[in-house]
Parts: C-alpha cells; sequence; structure tokens
C-alpha cells in the first residue's frame, strides 16, 4: 500500500475542485452572515452578502478525501514517487490558475469590470 | 470577541510565519555549514523539530481566519467594493484560496517530513516547504495591508 501517493492526491484534488466551485459557481449551500442564514436557497439582497468558501472548502476536501482513499490501493512501489510529485506540482498549478482568473482585480480599470 | 480574534489570528499567524521560513531556508541547505554567523545558524535550523508545530499553527490560524472571515464581508468589503479598491479586494481573494491551498498540502507535507528518509524525495519536501511558505507569507502580508485600510472594528 503507498502512503504517500494518497496525500499527494488529496492535495490535487483538493486544491482543483476547491477552486473550480469557485471559478464555475458551485455553490449548493450559500452562508448569509448577517443574520447567520446557512440556505440552499438564493435570499433577496436584503439577507445581505452571501459567502461560499465554506461550502467550497467541504466540497473540495470530501473530494480530496474520497479520491486519496481511492489511491490507497495503488502498489507503494508504483506510487510513492508519483505522489512525491502531485503533492506540489498540481498545487502551483493551481496557485497559477488562481492567479490567472484573478488577474482583473489588478491590470483592469472599474470600468472594464 | 471578534476583536480578540483578530490579534489571536495574527498573533498565530506570526509564529507561523517565523517557523516555516525559518524551515524554509533550511531545507534548501545542500552541504553542512558550520554555526559561525547569524546566517549560518538560520540555514543550520533543524526543520523536521518544527513541522509538529507549523501544521497546528496552520490549523488554528486558518480556523481562526474562517471565524472572523464574516465580519471582513460584511464589514470591510462593501467599503472597499464602494471605494473601486478592487487591488485590495481581489488581495483578498487571493488570501483566502492560497490559505486553502496551503491547507490542502499540509498531510503530504507532514508525510514528506515525517515519514520519508530525509535522503529520499528531497525536492519534493523543498518545493512543498516553500510554496506552503510563499502561501503563508502572501497571506499575512494581504492580512496585515487590509486591515491597514480598514480594520473590522
Amino acid at each position: 500500500m503507498s502512503r504517500l501517493f494518497p496525500l499527494g492526491v488529496f492535495a490535487a484534488v483538493f486544491t482543483v475542485i476547491y477552486y473550480a466551485c469557485f471559478v464555475f459557481s458551485i455553490t449548493p449551500v450559500r452562508f448569509y452572515p448577517l443574520n447567520y442564514d446557512i440556505t440552499t436557497a438564493d435570499l433577496p439582497r436584503t439577507a445581505g452578502p452571501a459567502m461560499g468558501w465554506y461550502t467550497w472548502i467541504v466540497i473540495g476536501s470530501m473530494s480530496g478525501a474520497i479520491a486519496a482513499v481511492v489511491a490507497y490501493i495503488v502498489p507503494k512501489n508504483v506510487g510513492e514517487k508519483a505522489g512525491a510529485y502531485l503533492s506540489w506540482m498540481i498545487p502551483l498549478g493551481v496557485v497559477i490558475w488562481m492567479l490567472w482568473v484573478e488577474k482583473h482585480w489588478f491590470f483592469e480599470t472599474a470600468a472594464a469590470q | 470577541m471578534i476583536f480578540t480574534m483578530m490579534i489571536l489570528h495574527g498573533m498565530m499567524a506570526v509564529f507561523l510565519v517565523g517557523a516555516i521560513t525559518h524551515q524554509a531556508i533550511g531545507v534548501w541547505k545542500t552541504k553542512p555549514v558550520p554555526s559561525g554567523t547569524f546566517f549560518q545558524s538560520l540555514v543550520n535550523v533543524r526543520g523536521m523539530t518544527y513541522v509538529n508545530a507549523i501544521v497546528i499553527l496552520y490549523c488554528i490560524t486558518a480556523i481562526l481566519g474562517g471565524v472572523v472571515y464574516p465580519f471582513y464581508v460584511l464589514d470591510v468589503k462593501g467599503s472597499l467594493t464602494d471605494a473601486q479598491m478592487n487591488e485590495a479586494v481581489g488581495a483578498f481573494e487571493l488570501k483566502e484560496h492560497f490559505a486553502i491551498v496551503g491547507l490542502a498540502m499540509l498531510p503530504s507535507y507532514w508525510y514528506l517530513w515525517k515519514k520519508v528518509p530525509a535522503t529520499e524525495f528531497r525536492r519534493s519536501r523543498q518545493l512543498n516547504t516553500t510554496l506552503i511558505c510563499a502561501m503563508v507569507w502572501t497571506t499575512f502580508v494581504v492580512g496585515h495591508i487590509l486591515n491597514n485600510i480598514k480594520g473590522v472594528m
């Protein structure tokens, strides 16, 4: 049984799914901090700003955990090296993806947004 | 209560920045170095002794950040948006995402330091540690700048 491979898979799947949820607005549950409402409904503006961050963390971490359990069956001699690379390469790729997606905050004018 | 949480969040972040920076510098040491000067001592730090502290500090800091986050959304983010301070809003978006990248890497980071012999997967250990260090520094600096622009109080 491989040990490092499942942990590398966890890091990779967690980061990719987490950020994909953000980019593609996959937010089945929203938190409205003004009234502490946790709901699947899209509440009116009077409910204040909605937060999806906690939902993305739960979806990402659960996806990573499930993928890691599946990856646990990979033999140690096959998975260890791949796990070592996965543990930093995919998160680094996701960081570059984040910088690319979020660049509009820094390089576009307010009018363009 | 929120004031206490913010101060604790900041204090934990300071400890975390110190620990991960020491470790990230030390992990790139390629040959034995005498501990004569400050910088030589810095490079000679025993990275493995920092691992558990870093994992615990990271988790505590992230949880406290998660607790104060709604107050930022309610009290700060709207003001920044109204003032068209897009760079500040974008910087915080990166902070919230980078914090999660670091969190996701913690299990493999811990395993690489604690369970893998020091001679194996050296480059992966170096890059895991350095990437987490970069996440911590970015979130730390952004948090402080935003708090200087407009705190939650």
